[in-house]
């Protein structure tokens, strides 16, 4: 069992400090009924999607293809970068690495494009060597399926390549929840997202989705590995969603499917006496 | 055929491989391989059940209408380029239906292995089985397939790409689909059974496909495979049997006017196959191609599954002996049976 606890719901300050280390975040868009993320979280079309690297001096940035292919990525002075479509359909990786002496920062984060079906799995990219401490997806969400709150996901942490076991993972949401795991025997660990959206309105598009970064570090030779993952999650569709209701109108068509068959056996057999 | 292996428990081999492969398929093929598979197989697997190895070909055509061509239509722009996701779609849908025909539906849908597995269900605790519906019922149930897939899988997606309706009309058809419910609780997911309040619309598709999924359950107690009735998948298949490699072929002899025992094994009601006496070709668009009409067919090569000019399965009166006889002691071992022998016996 992976040892999960909730440290604390973050004060914003915490949050602030959370924020300064090397990573990606979306820019949200201001309405909150814009779909940023397109039809069933495989990114828009077009007019490309905006993402801020935050605390992002000194740092190199790229863009790995499906394929690994690598471009480069120039975050201008905020930090924004506009990802065009590749013309490949599948996650793609948004990279951001800053190195000093004794020091190693990546941030990753995974976004997917539409396009032309790439012949690689996207195995190929989470399982790339990308850096020293990876932060890997276990798996990547599919379609129709988003991170959410109240969801449990699963990573997988990787030291060159070999798992690391026992290392702290942390988990901080830009709602202000801050969430701490260990990682087990193999590297493995998994989170369940917070339900931590302040106001939910009815309907997927009525949510402005929230970002949470996992952040993770290691020290090993006299080098300091730091490393975030970030994403957006949605708010649980379970506030306008009644499981009970649900399951009530099913019994309702079942037992009603029942009383038709029962009517329709007796009118025929009326009929048939007449 | 052997004494114990019959086309029907074939069949019935094949569905469960088909179902435990496109239920928990990306188990076998990798959660990643899964999800590249897309929109191959025109069966009822379900894209909203994360362990699939498969999408149903259903689910890519209400989007492109939606996201693609309703948008471009409305926002003006290369309208051949929005249809071409769509025709890949079609593409893929018709290269592997040319090698199957209608037999998907027989042989590898999900949905219709379950409703095989109500049936027998039913028929195992002894339930009053409605063995036919009536023609008149039949008749005019038929249409309902056509509707659905031209309004659910294509009009209304449209109609919301072009901003004429909502949202929640953007997927109508995945909104009340049986299938979404059934393999997603296959795969131990129960987060597909809801009411959505978030709008009067999703509310309505939401409670309907509960409705539906409910009262398949309970018709598919007594009433062989209810809901293929009026899936669009089957409308969607009989719009191009025409081009399908699996024939139904028929030579029809005058004994056949008398003997309508193919009607009669028919899971769908297909009467015609019986009263059809000139043409060759008695693929109807009803037809799954479950091949029952031909096992219970008592006369020689009347009846044939063909593939193009090759037999694959021939009618056969000593074949049909076995086989009725195997049916009847089959049907007669019930729970009812079983307690008044009891009841019976202690008496």
């Amino acid at each position: 069992m992976i040892p999960r606890t909730l440290i604390l719901t973050a004060l914003l300050a915490l949050t602030g400090t959370t924020q300064a280390a090397l990573s990606w975040s979306s820019q949200l868009p201001p309405n909150p009924h814009a779909d940023h993320a397109g039809h069933g979280g495989h990114g828009g079309r077009g007019a490309g999607t905006p993402f801020i690297l935050r605390d992002g001096d000194g740092a190199t940035a790229q863009l790995r293809l499906p394929t690994l292919v690598r471009r480069a990525l120039e975050p201008d002075a905020q930090g924004l970068v506009t990802l065009q479509p590749s013309g490949l359909l599948s996650y793609h990786l948004l990279l951001a690495t800053r190195s000093s002496p004794g020091r190693e920062e990546v941030a990753l984060r995974y976004h997917y494009l539409n396009g032309k079906p790439s012949d690689a799995s996207p195995s190929l990219l989470v399982n790339s060597r990308k850096a020293t401490l990876d932060i890997i997806p276990a798996p990547l969400t599919r379609e129709h399926q988003r991170y959410q709150a109240n969801g449990a996901y699963h990573y997988l942490l990787r030291y060159g390549d070999l798992p690391l076991a026992n290392t702290e993972v942390r988990l901080t949401t830009s709602n202000g929840s801050v969430l701490s795991t260990t990682s087990d025997h193999r590297g493995r660990l998994s989170f369940t997202l917070p339900d931590d959206f302040p106001e939910v309105q009815a309907g997927r598009g009525a949510n402005r989705p929230a970002e949470f970064l996992l952040s993770a570090t290691h020290t090993q030779a006299g080098t300091q590995h730091l490393t975030t993952l970030s994403a957006d999650y949605h708010a649980d569709p379970a506030h306008w969603r009644s499981a009970l209701g649900g399951w009530l109108a099913l019994l309702g068509g079942f037992v009603g499917g029942l009383a038709v068959v029962q009517f329709s056996r007796n009118s025929s057999e009326e009929n048939a006496r007449d | 055929m052997t004494d114990r292996l019959n086309l029907s428990l074939l069949r019935k081999l094949v569905q469960l491989l088909a179902f435990l492969f496109l239920v928990y398929g990306s188990a076998i093929v990798g959660f990643y391989t899964a999800d590249k598979i897309s929109g191959a197989l025109p069966a009822l697997a379900c894209a909203y059940d994360q362990q699939t190895a498969d999408y149903c070909t259903l689910i890519p055509f209400q989007h492109q209408m939606d996201h693609r061509v309703g948008m471009v239509i409305n926002a003006g722009g290369d309208l051949l380029k929005a249809l071409l996701p769509s025709l890949i779609t079609l593409g893929t849908f018709l290269l592997m239906f040319v090698v199957l025909n209608k037999a998907f539906c027989g042989w590898i849908c999900p949905l219709g292995f379950f409703q095989e597995v109500l049936s027998l269900i039913g028929q195992k605790l002894g339930l009053r089985r409605i063995e036919s519906l009536p023609e008149g019922l039949v008749l005019r149930v038929r249409p309902f397939k056509w509707v659905i897939l031209l309004l659910l899988v294509f009009g209304l997606p449209l109609l919301a790409g072009l901003g004429s309706v909502g949202h929640e009309l953007g997927s109508p058809y995945c909104s009340i689909c049986p299938s979404r419910i059934l393999t997603t609780l296959a795969a131990g997911d129960t987060s597909q059974v809801y009411l959505d309040t978030s709008s009067d619309g999703y509310f309505v598709l939401s409670l309907i496909a509960n409705l539906l999924f409910g009262l398949m359950l309970a018709w598919g107690l007594f009433v062989r495979q209810p809901f293929c009735r009026i899936c669009p998948m089957l409308a969607l298949h009989a719009a191009f049997r025409s081009i399908g490699l699996v024939r139904l072929v028929k030579q029809g002899k005058p004994r056949c006017e008398k003997c309508g025992l193919c009607a009669k094994a028919c899971p769908m009601d297909i009467r015609e196959i019986h009263t059809e006496m000139e043409q060759r070709d008695v693929l109807f668009a009803d037809c799954t191609l479950c091949g029952r009409c031909v096992e219970f067919c008592p006369d020689k090569e009347v009846l044939q599954l063909k593939y193009v000019t090759l037999p694959l399965f021939k009618a056969d009166p000593a074949y049909f002996k076995r086989r009725k006889q195997a049916q009847g002691q089959w049907e007669k071992r019930n729970l009812l049976a079983w307690w008044r022998k009891r009841r019976g016996g202690a008496a």
